[in-house]
């Protein structure tokens, strides 16, 4: 990588807990949202939970980590500079979505930064396209139908199972199930979504030449992801959690716990298979799937159809933000800085704008007006 | 292109089978509790629909186990 400063180094690993911090309150909605609409758990409680079975899941498995460092882009091709860059693209577009309230994939984030910061500083023969394919954006485009049909069955099954069940006892049966569902679903996202930082770190000190090529993360890297995402998750991304739990559909206790059931196995089974799969997506999937399971259910696909938007943007935009950035920071220390400002101004000025409506524990079941009828 | 089909379908019968399997088992011991409950409010002995209950809600605890130990031992 010639010439990096140890400097350099650090702000870039500082950059990737800070994208590790987004993606933990971007996706506390995956664990919790039906979880906090249907009341089986308070909003704080709920992401105290799965700020801390975040953590653990962190140090339970490394398997993606190794994954995304060692396929992604051309390891010798690519500079702490690159990697900068395209953590920034990943964290402004993820601020951007988290301020529309859109459940948008940090993976796709992370993934489209690194990989355009990478095309236009390394040239594109330095991204394996075909691994992009095959392991990012073919299991991405999967997971969600899956996840929907999956979760659509089981809806299906838990209402026809329970029609003659007293509805009191149903609702309080199935928000007891909701507990243990929801915190598997937080577990399970805790090994995905931590180790893609520790996989963008451990890339960081083997392109440094800190570590030799193809290990394993460090303990203080896991230990450091896991905390980033577990505070993240605590923060609480609380404009998507009411997206995810109030807009999409009314969700009801069994189509809660269905949802989150079929999630939390659809992510462990592809995380066992290795596959850096969108969790988001996965999750946004089970609850529209719960909305056409349950006979009557109402699903806003308008919201559905937001959401999608964001999806396929996300790879495309970020790579686009992570380009420009890769390209200035590849300039040098000046350039670095430069980059690291306008990245703090930017988000800044998201927050700032995320202060005109803020949405908080307090406020997160209520959606005020009804939906605009134009988009 | 190379689609892992193989891993695809593990992920879909994974999905199927513990996902839905664990739904529907727990909705049969909620079905069964509503049982209870019925026999209960009638004075008859709710003996076979506690244990059916409980036998659901068991086998649910045992497939979060799993969930967990894939998680854990799983590689």
């Amino acid at each position: 990588m010639g010439g990096m400063s140890m400097v350099v180094v650090a702000v870039v690993v500082l950059t990737a807990l800070i994208f590790d911090f987004t993606n933990g309150f971007h996706d506390s909605a995956n664990a919790m949202a039906t979880s906090i609409a249907t009341g089986a758990l308070k909003p704080r409680v709920a992401v105290a939970i799965s700020a801390v079975l975040n953590m653990v899941g962190a140090f339970l498995s490394v398997q993606v980590a190794r994954t995304i460092s060692a396929g992604l882009v051309n390891e010798s091709r690519i500079a702490p500079a690159i990697i900068f860059g395209g953590l920034v693209g990943a964290v402004i577009w993820n601020l951007l979505t988290w301020l529309l309230g859109l459940p948008s994939s940090s993976s796709h984030a992370l993934f489209g930064g690194l990989i355009g910061a990478t095309w236009v500083s390394a040239g594109a023969n330095a991204v394996h396209f075909t691994t992009v394919l095959d392991k990012i954006i073919v299991p991405a485009l999967a997971s969600p139908i899956i996840a929907g049909v999956i979760a659509g069955v089981a809806t299906y099954s838990a209402y026809r199972i329970t029609r003659r069940t007293d509805r009191t006892l149903q609702a309080r049966g199935y928000r007891a199930g909701q507990i243990f569902s929801a915190s598997l679903v937080s577990l399970a996202h805790g090994t995905n979504d931590a180790q893609k930082t520790m996989g963008v770190i451990t890339l960081t000190l083997i392109t440094a030449g800190i570590l030799p090529a193809k290990s394993s993360p460090p303990i203080w890297v896991i230990a450091s992801a896991g905390l980033a995402i577990a505070l993240g998750t605590y923060t609480g991304g609380w404009r998507i959690i009411r997206t995810v739990g109030r807009r999409i559909t009314d969700v009801e206790t069994p189509q809660g716990f269905a949802a989150e059931t079929s999630a939390a196995t659809i992510v462990l089974a592809s995380s066992y298979v290795g596959a850096p799969l969108s969790t988001t997506q996965v999750c946004s999937g089970a609850v529209m799937g719960a909305g056409v399971g349950k006979r009557g259910g109402v699903v806003h696909w308008r919201v559905v159809g937001r959401m999608v938007l964001a999806w396929v943007c996300t790879l495309p935009a970020a790579a686009v933000v992570g380009a420009l950035a890769g390209r200035l920071a590849g300039t040098g220390t000046t350039g670095t800085v430069a980059v690291a400002a306008l990245g703090i101004a930017v988000a800044g000025g998201i927050y700032w704008l995320s202060r005109r409506q803020p949405v908080t524990a307090a406020n997160v079941n209520t959606v005020p007006a009804p939906a605009p009828a134009t988009p | 292109m190379h689609i892992d089909w193989i891993a695809m379908g593990q992920v879909v019968i994974a999905g199927l089978v513990a996902g839905v399997g664990t739904v529907v088992v727990f909705s049969l011991g909620m079905a069964a509790l509503g049982h209870r409950v019925v026999d209960v409010s009638h004075a008859r002995k709710a003996t076979a629909a506690t244990t059916a209950a409980w036998s659901c809600f068991g086998a649910c605890l045992a497939l979060l186990a799993v969930g967990v130990y894939l998680i854990i031992g799983g590689r």
